[in-house]
């Protein structure tokens, strides 16, 4: 189909264009409540999909909606303290293998197993002992980051998620009537259309790479407990939410455990690898053809190019978001452009 | 000739492998309740096996994931002792599962751990005083608990996993 030449479609197009850049430029420069909105939104499409498995369930049972919400009160009760609990002591195991963990670790195993492998030449001219001492140095530094950053994340989402749990739930409609208002009346019908078109295709992208890396990070998580990793949850967990990034994402989210395991018993890095390597096989061959290909389609090559963008700007959080944003991008436009053409259309005939 | 119970054996070898991967996991916790006991991750497996697939499921699966892991390397007279009380235990998810919600169907540990501890008892590995302590059945509690939880959160993963739009 060939592109409209009508010029106001496109003024309107380049408006909201530059309204959605300046609006993702303004999260991008607080970052950190950026992090936690993605983190909230995610959270909503999960609690939004028990919900309705809840509700489901519940109906068989015929209880009264008083005790319908007892039930679902102490069952929230109970799951949020004992994720709090399996949280608490995975990120303590965690912190406390790294506080314990010294170049010592990494230098003994270089010593022992890497070193009497490689010839004395090499080994003079790359003068890998003063390598292996810095590389330990960063690894420790970096991962005392990653650990604070994390739970910096975790104070901003106590205070931002519930009160974005509350929107949804309880003011969804309101604040979709306050928008609506806003809408002049002649296009609202267009206006409805559009928004239902965006709402759902962002809907079935983000559902289908949560509910994927939920699958992909209990895969880690159960790989990583019985391999011995030291915050096994938190690093599988991590490996799941890295797994958004196409191609990359595996080898990123293998990073940390690697390093952790590193830090402990080296050895343990290998079982790290084959647990990626199966979590990989098993995202391949069954989640993405069955699952996920049918909602998101970016081409290779061009995701490859947006996740390259991606990283040069915001690193890997960049990483992380270029698919989904470029995908906000897309869907938002060319919703827009059909809705636009058809209102100039019709205003023309 | 097709074999027929193709599915059902693929199901079966994955959740043997899983339970025996479990029953030798480097990441076992201690029981912070009894001392000298581990938390018995890979029990909650057969009780698996039976309320995701069926009650022959759950009763094979006990049997064989039990027998093969006590001729692992974290085997022991425990293990040995383990494979009929597993056997039933898995059986009886899979026998109600369609009957109850995935919490009451969890609570087959139960079932496997009262038979457990009977073995035991019977076999002299457990003195009888044990049963007097009150940390003792704290710590059984704390195990069953976390079972039901670590089986409510796979049965939700699995869901998500196999639902069809």
């Amino acid at each position: 189909m060939a592109l409209t030449t009508n010029p106001t479609v496109w003024k309107i197009l380049l408006v909201m264009l530059t309204l959605i850049t300046i609006f993702f430029g303004v999260f991008f420069f607080f970052i950190d409540i950026f992090i936690t909105f993605v983190i909230a939104l995610c959270l909503i499409i999960i609690t939004e999909k028990l919900m309705n498995n809840y509700k489901r369930h519940m109906h068989k049972y015929s209880l009264s909606k008083f005790m319908s919400k007892l039930v679902a009160f102490f069952l929230i009760l109970f799951w949020v303290s004992a994720i709090v609990f399996l949280f608490a002591n995975s990120i303590e195991e965690l912190a406390s293998s790294i506080a314990n963990s010294n170049e010592a670790n990494i230098n003994s195993f270089y010593q022992n197993k890497i070193k009497p492998l490689i010839p004395n030449a090499i080994h003079n001219r790359f003068r890998s002992d003063a390598f292996i001492e810095n590389s330990s140095k960063y690894l420790l530094s970096l991962l005392s980051t990653a650990l604070s950053k994390i739970s910096k994340l975790v104070l901003n989402g106590i205070l931002i998620i519930p009160l974005m749990f509350y929107l949804y739930f309880r003011r969804k409609e309101e604040i979709k009537s306050r928008l609506d208002a806003l809408v002049p009346l002649k296009y609202h019908q267009a206006y409805r259309r559009a928004m239902f078109g965006i709402a759902k295709q962002l809907h079935d992208f983000f559902a289908a790479k949560v509910i994927e890396s939920v699958i992909i990070g209990a895969i880690c998580c159960l790989g990583f407990f019985v391999a011995g990793v030291k915050g096994w949850l938190i690093l599988g967990i991590l490996a799941g939410i890295f797994n958004i990034i196409p191609y990359i994402g595996p080898i990123v989210g293998a990073i940390p455990p690697i390093l952790v395991s590193l830090l402990d018993q080296p050895i343990v890095a290998f079982y790290v690898i084959i647990t990626i390597f199966i979590a990989q096989l098993i995202d391949n061959l069954y989640l993405i053809p069955f699952m996920v290909s049918s909602k998101v389609k970016v081409d290779a090559l061009f995701s490859i190019v947006l996740i390259l963008v991606g990283s040069q700007l915001l690193g890997v959080l960049g990483m992380l978001l270029a698919i989904p944003i470029y995908l906000v991008y897309k869907i938002i436009l060319t919703e827009s452009y059909k809705e636009l053409v058809r209102i100039e259309n019709r205003k023309d005939s | 000739m097709k074999f027929k119970y193709k599915k059902e054996c693929f199901q079966i070898s994955i959740m043997v492998i899983l339970y025996v991967l479990l029953g030798n996991a480097r990441s076992i916790q201690p029981n912070p309740f009894i001392e000298g006991a581990n938390i018995a991750v890979n029990m909650m497996v057969p009780v698996l096996a039976g309320i995701l697939f069926g009650r022959g499921q759950g009763l094979l699966v006990g049997f064989f994931g039990t027998l093969l892991n006590a001729l692992s390397p974290a085997g022991n007279m425990f293990e040995i002792l383990a494979i009929i009380p597993h056997s039933i235990m898995g059986f009886s998810a899979g026998y109600f599962k369609e009957k109850f919600p995935t919490p009451i169907l969890a609570c087959s540990l139960i079932i496997g751990h009262i038979l457990n501890l009977s073995l035991f008892t019977i076999f002299q590995l457990l003195p009888l005083a044990t049963f007097l302590s009150f940390q003792f059945w704290l710590g059984i509690g704390y195990e069953i608990l976390t079972g039901v939880i670590a089986i409510m959160i796979i049965k939700a993963i699995y869901n998500l996993a196999t639902e069809k739009e």
